[in-house]
Parts: C-alpha cells; sequence; structure tokens
C-alpha cells in the first residue's frame, strides 16, 4: 500500500548565498529568475537595439512625443539613438560628443535634464567625471548642455569645471567637486556663472533631487557623509540652499550606485547597502550580503551600478563579480517581495543601466565582444535574447532548500515518487532532484525528466503519463532544480506538489 | 506645501517615523530615529515634548494603543 503523501514543493521566496545549503528554507540557487507573490517566475528577455560606438558610462533618457533620447555616454563620445515605445531604433547613433571633448579611458558620465530660459528648451546637461578607476579622482572637467532632442554637438556651460558630476533640482542645476565643493547655477540659466559653497570636507560624487514640503531639496553623497540641501528663500545673496549633515559617518561604492525608488533612496556602502528616507537605515540583508562583498572586485567599484525595475519591484545592484572587470552579476532586492536574490549577467556583461520612466521597460549596454560590437539592450522584453534575427534562449532556473523529514524527527531518507507540476509555462520544462546523505557529502543529481508545455483545446489533452513526472529518487537531504532552456520557454510557479514517503535511514554514503 | 505622511497606509512604525523627519526639520524639530516599532510610544513621547511641538498641543501616545491613530491624530494637531 502506497504510503507517500502529497507535499507542496515551496521554499521560503529569495535566494540565499550566504551561510550553507542546509541551514535555510529559501532557495538555494537561481538563475534569471525572480520572485512574484512569492512564486518563482522566468525573468523576460532582452532585445539589441542597435550598436554602438564604445562601451557606455552613463546614460539617460528622456521621452518626448513618442520618441526616447537615449544619450550614452562612453570614453570618447557622448552618442544619441532615438527609439519609439517598442524599442525600435527610430534615428541613430547620432554622435553629440562637444568639440574639445577630452577623452579618457577613465571618463564616467552623469547626466540630467535641465530647461533654460534662454531658448526655451530642454536640455540635456552632461559631465564627464574621469572617475572610472577612482572614485576620488580629483580632475575637474567642464559641463556640458544642449537641447536634448536636438542631434548636435553639446557645448559648455557657464558652470565651473567639476570632478563629481551635476544633478538638476528644478530649477537649479548643481555641480559638485573636489573638497565638498557644490555649485548652484541661475535659475533656468546653465550660461551665467554659478554660486560656489564648501558643505563638506570630502569631495561630492553624487546628488539627487528629494521631496521637499517647502521648495526644491536635493542630497548628495560625499565620499563620507550624506548631506540635505534644502531650499531657503529668505537667502537672497549667493546659494538660497541650507546645507545638514544627514550623517557623517556614510560611504558609498560607486557614483552609480544609487537608485531613487517610490522616495526612497537605495545605495551600495562600501561594506553594506543602506537606504535613506528621511533617515540613514540599512538595508537588512541576511541573504547575499557577504556573497555580494566577499566576490567583489573592488579595484573595479566604480563600474558597479544599480537600476530599478519597478515592474517587480526590483532595485538590481549589478558589480563585477571575482576578477571579472566588467559587471557580470546582479544581486536584486526586491522592495515588494522584501526579499533577495541574484542571477548571472548576460555573457556580454553589462556596462550601464537606465529606467526610461515613461516606458516601463529599462535599457542596458553591454560590453561587446573583443573590444567592438557593443551594444545597447532593452530588457524585460519577450522571453529571449534576440539580437536581430538571432534568437537564443535564455537558461533560467532555480533550485529549492534542501527537504528532509529530520525537523519532524524522523531519520530516514526521503523518496519522491510523483511530482504534479502546476505552473503557467510555455515551453518544455525540466526538473531534476538532487540531493545528498548528509550536509557533506557528494551531491547525486538524478536524470532530468522533461515535462511539456500543456496544450489545451482544440488540441487534445496531455495524456496520463504528461500530466504528472514520475520518480523513483531518494535523498536524504533532497532539493529540486526546476530549469528552462528552450527559446521561448517561460514559467511561473504555482502550487507544484511532491508525493513523498520516507525510505532506508543510511546517513552517510 | 505640507509634509505631512498619511499613517493609514504605512505598515511599519519606523517607516513612518522616518518619512516625517524631514518635514519636522524643516520647522525646526530634530526627532530621534525610531528603531524598535514596540517602543513607538517612548518615541512619541520624546517627540511631543519638543518645544515646537508641545505648541500645537498634541496628542498624548499614552492614551493609545494603535500608532497608527496616534499618528493620524499627531498630523492633524501639528502643522508641518
Amino acid at each position: 500500500m502506497a504510503t507517500s503523501k502529497p507535499v507542496e514543493v515551496k521554499s521560503v521566496p529569495g535566494v540565499r548565498r550566504d551561510g550553507t545549503e542546509f541551514d535555510g528554507k529559501e532557495y538555494s540557487l537561481a538563475q534569471w529568475c525572480r520572485f512574484y507573490r512569492g512564486r518563482p517566475k522566468k525573468m523576460a528577455g532582452y532585445q539589441a537595439v542597435t550598436l554602438i560606438p564604445e562601451a557606455c558610462r552613463g546614460m539617460n533618457s528622456y521621452s518626448q512625443q513618442g520618441t526616447i533620447y537615449l544619450h550614452l555616454g562612453g570614453n570618447s563620445h557622448l552618442t544619441q539613438v532615438q527609439t519609439n515605445f517598442t524599442g525600435n531604433l527610430t534615428s541613430g547613433p547620432t554622435d553629440r560628443t562637444p568639440a574639445g571633448f577630452t577623452a579618457s579611458i577613465n571618463n564616467l558620465w552623469q547626466q540630467d535634464i535641465m530647461y533654460t530660459t534662454t531658448g526655451a528648451v530642454n536640455n540635456l546637461v552632461a559631465h564627464a567625471g574621469q572617475n572610472l578607476a577612482d572614485i576620488t579622482n580629483a580632475v575637474e572637467t567642464p559641463i556640458y548642455f544642449g537641447p536634448v532632442t536636438a542631434t548636435s554637438a553639446l557645448v559648455a556651460t557657464g558652470m565651473l569645471n567639476v570632478s563629481g558630476g551635476i544633478c538638476s533640482v528644478y530649477p537649479y542645476l548643481f555641480g559638485y567637486s573636489n573638497f565638498g565643493r557644490i555649485d548652484v547655477s541661475g535659475i533656468n540659466n546653465l550660461s551665467g556663472a554659478p554660486n560656489s559653497a564648501f558643505v563638506t570636507g570630502q569631495k561630492i560624487v553624487k546628488g539627487l533631487p528629494l521631496r521637499n514640503a517647502g521648495g526644491p531639496a536635493a542630497l548628495f553623497w560625499s565620499l563620507d557623509s550624506l548631506i540635505m540641501a534644502t531650499f531657503n528663500p529668505a537667502i537672497l545673496t549667493g546659494i538660497p540652499f541650507n546645507f545638514n549633515t544627514v550623517t557623517d559617518d556614510t560611504s558609498i561604492l560607486s557614483s552609480q550606485g544609487v537608485v531613487e525608488y517610490d522616495g526612497i533612496y537605495f545605495w551600495m556602502g562600501v561594506d553594506r547597502f543602506l537606504m535613506f528616507n528621511g533617515v540613514v537605515r540599512e538595508v537588512p540583508n541576511q541573504m547575499n550580503l557577504s556573497y555580494f562583498f566577499d566576490n567583489l572586485n573592488f579595484t573595479q567599484r566604480q563600474k558597479a551600478f544599480a537600476i530599478k525595475v519597478p515592474r517587480w519591484g526590483e532595485i538590481w545592484f549589478c558589480f563585477p563579480f571575482g576578477n571579472s572587470t566588467e559587471c557580470n552579476q546582479a544581486v536584486i532586492y526586491n522592495v515588494r517581495e522584501g526579499t533577495w536574490y541574484d542571477t548571472a549577467l548576460p555573457a556580454s556583461l553589462r556596462t550601464a543601466g537606465e529606467f526610461a520612466r515613461v516606458y516601463q521597460r529599462p535599457f542596458m549596454c553591454d560590453n561587446g565582444s573583443a573590444g567592438s560590437n557593443f551594444t545597447l539592450w532593452q530588457h524585460e522584453v519577450g522571453t529571449d535574447a534576440i539580437n536581430g534575427t538571432n534568437v537564443q534562449p535564455i537558461d533560467s532556473f532555480f533550485v529549492t532548500d534542501e527537504k528532509d523529514f529530520l525537523d519532524q524527527g524522523i531519520d530516514k531518507c526521503m523518496r519522491v515518487d510523483i511530482l504534479e507540476p502546476d505552473l503557467v509555462q510555455t515551453g518544455n520544462l525540466t526538473v531534476t532532484v538532487i540531493g545528498r546523505a548528509n550536509a557533506r557529502s557528494q551531491d547525486i543529481e538524478s536524470q532530468s525528466v522533461t515535462f511539456v508545455q500543456p496544450s489545451f483545446a482544440p488540441n487534445p489533452p496531455l495524456d496520463q503519463d504528461e500530466q504528472v513526472v514520475r520518480f523513483k529518487e531518494s535523498r536524504r537531504l533532497l532539493r529540486f532544480r526546476f530549469e528552462s532552456n528552450t527559446a521561448g520557454g517561460d514559467y511561473y510557479i504555482g502550487k507544484t506538489l511532491e508525493h513523498i514517503e520516507p525510505s532506508e535511514g543510511r546517513i552517510t554514503q | 506645501m505640507s509634509g505631512q505622511v498619511d499613517p493609514r497606509f504605512i505598515a511599519d512604525a519606523r517607516e513612518w517615523a522616518d518619512f516625517i523627519t524631514l518635514p519636522l526639520n524643516q520647522i525646526g524639530v530634530i526627532i530621534r530615529r525610531l528603531d524598535n516599532p514596540e517602543h513607538w510610544k517612548q518615541w512619541a513621547f520624546h517627540l511631543i515634548q519638543s518645544e515646537t511641538i508641545a505648541a500645537f498641543n498634541p496628542p498624548d501616545p499614552r492614551f493609545y494603543e494603535d500608532w497608527r491613530e496616534w499618528a493620524f491624530r499627531f498630523n492633524q494637531a501639528v502643522q508641518y
């Protein structure tokens, strides 16, 4: 008589990399897999938009009249690409590099949009700091601007040269540089000379606008502090802002590593993840904090960048893993689900990313191959990696936590007879039983079993053998690995059941 | 423009406390960081003793069991 009982195949949402595999109830491994409603789901695919002349080191998007204007900064060029909302190239790439621009392999761009009264246009404001190899670099370089929808070369603003970067805090433009210097433009005026103030000790590397009750405000990250600027209309000469130090003991890993998500700012510190929602707090992370900071190639810290994917509540912290000199891995904080997971980035790596805001899909740039074929990609599209007519499947998988009977006080192996897959499925998936006798023994993998995509009316339903997956596998510590690696493949796991029963009692192999 | 944050749709007292830090700074009130949401009454009692806040005659948190209810009344009483 069969004694097996059905149990749901489910782990705690998120992928825990820190600690041992045996010690935890979260998923133990995943690739190109996210979590929604606590269930694993394959991430969407990406498609090539166009080739670009060089690796992108900072990008900006602006939308008008059904066109997305993407500006991509590189070592020696500022390139404009125009796409429609479906990600199809409509114009470009167009070179908008300012005349007399100083090329440098360390150029790292910060760009923003600023309206100017003169000309009555919205402008792209762009600054290439030589900060890619060294966040503390002190070389000060010019700030450029030009109408964002034009294709002409940018020209120099009247702002002072800076080493950090720029940000728009309407109606002012802020530039920031060494020794905690902040320059503030006139109102909607980029041609006049700015006013300057020294607001902290260290170089300021990043600024973003901030919500405020009484006028414009901004946050500035220096190398060791967080500064808040708030508008003060009573100051009639100089800079009409008050500067307050929120904390003078914080850190920032990369000037590209800050993301604002629903009014809360998230960033990578040098040894933890931080957030600001009125006060500075550490982002709780017991899943992959050590995985990130132990494997980060710290010499390439400035290449780490953050990007948000609000459709799924995600903030991606992309970073160079191990000896990689470009971002090849991402840890992802899911704000909505309150959990962390990670994924390897595509093989062509990623050098920059931008969420287009008025459009739901982010853009990312890759590192090309052999110093050429640098490509702009639109992510969260379809299910595959699409480059022209070349369609490649994206390997996506997840591995559950280790199931066992030990928690129930039963020192027996777990035998799985039947798996009842329940999922939204496109294309075939495979499931593999993995497991071991104890926490120090070798993993033994079963033969992968394919379960085919069900066909509904008018096609005939699956026959009985295809409705469930039959195993005769037994492990004391048992995991399932679900994988999709076919063109067009997609999955979103539902309430999948396993039929299990105690079997033999060996505790070693 | 008000800097008030409606507490009714915020899950955690810490989040609300964090969010009101900035607008209260604007009226000259420096507040402590709330780290343990279970200690919200002590935190709130400290807050209402600020001279600027006390002038608005804010509700006393000791008479409330739900932090949201107190925070909602606080927003009604205090102009920030």
